[in-house]
């Protein structure tokens, strides 16, 4: 199947702050992918090129076989955008801004349009009043629906859960899975791998400006270590001297205040030796060895953190 | 062309409905010019010499200037809150010409400024406000209006495109409807300091309020009035429109 989203060797610059550096992936059509990225990473970025907001300084991208470069009326009409801060108008109600966006995406019936959506999500009782009134969650609801109106092909979504209490960012994962199955492709970012994991179907990992890791969630396990060891050290010069000591292994993360170091093996016992050996070597007592099951959270920090040391 | 069109309509649509949210910011704007008109007319009304003019009908083309740019405020407000918080992205990303979303702001304005003009005079007529043009000096008189707010508009639109946030737009704009206190607007110019009157006599305001002063009591427009109202709103309004352009466009490249 031909993808619904290329992306080719993307790179932005605002003025000497390298974002993205040479940005490769695709999106198959129909579904949801994950773009996965800490603070900064350059997630919202990425979007603003794509929904053509952003002019990018190098590479290619295409949505629905246009260039996001050159064509950005046909790309404008093949997707819709849910920012990550609100983007509805919050002097209107909520049931003016959608047919708002229905009278500007010109569909027929824009009003019928509005009711459909408000009882979809759950919005009807607030309808008539002004956006800016509305809770978190319910934002959130009213400007997704917005993006639902015209039949978009792709439906970005930055952040779409970021802010949300556990209930309505429960809500929100039903309200995406509902969305995809209408055979809509989805595209969002997220800071959070669990949501990733529960959601996409393809998972890309973005840092520092580069693809570091994709694939299914199921591919990204296998990326996983077998293994991993907790350590924990008398105090912070023990555990810094230990951080050295182990350089050569892959550290999921570093506990400055349990004064723990946790790292990934592959789950021999020898390596359990080899690592005490070292840390004698380097005279670094251990005050504890615990043995412990890794996550694709760990395995996530295991990947951002290998590709810092090799740049 | 037709798209266009219908995007103008919507957009027209939304910042009339911003409007009538926010009434109050419409009060404001008319009420305290009117009050500050009752009060001159009477508590000062005795006391200034205003020649053979009727103390309300010298004061309402002062008292208009100050109502037309305090309810641009709301105009350069909302479009500061549009640019501001994530709407425009919303548009920016659908396929609608950029320049919809300004012209939309500048139709409702005009639809502001009908009703504000009419609140005002309304309320200038009971106090005594008794005008003698004829029917073609009053389209003379709303066509300069026109382009005054035309002029003001877009001064409002541009600090609501180029101002942080929506208190830069309010502060701007009310020290501008208090510049109309250094014109011929509210009192003869001939008793201010020497300095104050050249500014007051010369400002872009002041050959404005004497043409439609003139203009509203059936005197002939004196001098160069007319020909410098029209030089000076429309130069304003060409380069505000520009400023708004321009900063717009900074603004949208990211
Ligand atoms: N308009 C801008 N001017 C200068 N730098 C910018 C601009 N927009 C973003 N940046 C920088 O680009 C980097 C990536 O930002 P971006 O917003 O894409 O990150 P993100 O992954 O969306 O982060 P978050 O999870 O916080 O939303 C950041 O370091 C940010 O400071
Ligand atoms: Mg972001």
């Amino acid at each position: 199947m031909k993808p619904i989203v290329t992306v080719e060797g993307l790179r932005k610059s605002y003025k000497d702050h390298e974002v993205l550096k040479g940005v490769s992936f695709e999106v198959k059509e129909g579904g949801i992918f994950a773009l996965l990225g800490s603070n900064g990473a350059g997630k919202t970025t990425i979007i603003n090129i794509l929904a053509t907001l952003a002019k990018a300084n190098g590479g290619k991208a295409q949505i629905n076989g246009y260039d996001c470069f050159t064509q950005q009326n046909d790309v404008k009409r093949s997707i819709s955008l849910t920012g990550q801060y609100a983007t509805v108008d919050g002097l209107l109600t909520g049931r003016e801004n959608l047919i708002l966006i229905g009278r500007l995406k010109g569909i027929k019936n824009p009003a019928e349009k509005a009711d459909e959506l408000l009882a979809k999500f759950n919005l009807t009782e607030s309808a008539n009043k002004p956006a800016d009134s509305y809770s978190g969650g319910m934002k959130r609801r009213l400007d997704i629906a917005m993006s639902l109106i015209g039949n978009p092909k792709v439906i970005f979504l930055d952040e779409p859960t970021t802010g949300l209490d556990p209930q309505n960012r429960l809500a929100m994962w039903g309200l995406v899975r509902e969305m995809a199955a209408l055979g809509t492709t989805i595209f969002l970012t997220t800071q959070y791998l669990e949501e990733a994991e529960a959601l996409a179907h393809y998972i890309a990992v973005l840092d520092e400006g580069k693809i570091v890791a994709e694939g299914t969630s199921e591919e990204l396990k296998e990326l996983l270590p077998s293994g991993m060891i907790k350590l924990t050290f008398h105090g912070s010069e023990l555990l810094a001297a230990a951080e050295v000591a182990l350089s050569e292994y892959r550290v999921a993360n570093i506990n400055s205040e349990l004064l723990s170091i946790s790292v990934l093996t592959e789950g021999h016992v020898a390596e359990l030796t080899a690592i005490l050996t070292k840390l004698q070597a380097a005279d670094v007592p251990v005050l504890k060895v615990e043995q412990e099951t890794p996550t694709l959270e760990d395995a996530f920090f295991a990947i951002i953190g290998h590709e810092k040391e090799s740049n | 062309m037709k798209k266009f069109i219908n995007d103008v309509k919507a957009m027209f649509w939304r910042c009339v409905l911003q409007t009538l949210r926010n009434p109050s910011a419409l009060l404001v704007a008319v009420a305290i010019p009117a009050i500050i008109m009752m009060i001159f007319v009477f508590v000062f009304g005795g006391s200034m010499d205003v020649g053979d003019y009727n103390i309300t009908n010298f004061l309402v083309p002062g008292v208009l200037v100050n109502v037309l740019v305090q309810s641009s405020q709301s105009t350069g407000i909302n479009v500061n809150q549009d640019m501001t918080k994530g709407i425009i992205n919303r548009f920016r990303s659908m396929a609608i010409a950029n320049s919809a979303f300004l012209i939309g702001h500048l139709l409702a304005a005009f639809i502001k400024t009908i009703v504000t003009t009419t609140v005002t005079l309304g309320v200038a007529f009971l106090v005594g406000f008794r005008p003698t043009a004829s029917f073609t000096e009053w389209l003379i008189i709303i066509g300069l209006i026109a382009l005054f707010v035309l002029g003001v508009t877009w001064f409002s639109m541009w600090l609501g495109v180029s101002q942080p946030n929506a208190e830069e737009v309010g502060g701007y704009l009310a020290l501008a409807a208090i510049v109309v206190f250094l014109s011929p607007g509210m009192a003869p110019t001939q008793n201010m300091p020497r300095f104050l009157r050249y500014f007051a006599e010369n400002q872009p305001m002041a050959p404005f309020i004497n043409a439609i002063r003139a203009l509203m009591n059936g005197y002939d427009i004196a001098g160069n009035d007319l020909w410098l109202t029209l030089l000076w709103w429309g130069g304003i309004t060409v380069a505000m429109f520009l400023l708004t352009v321009r900063s717009y466009k900074k603004k949208l490249t990211i």
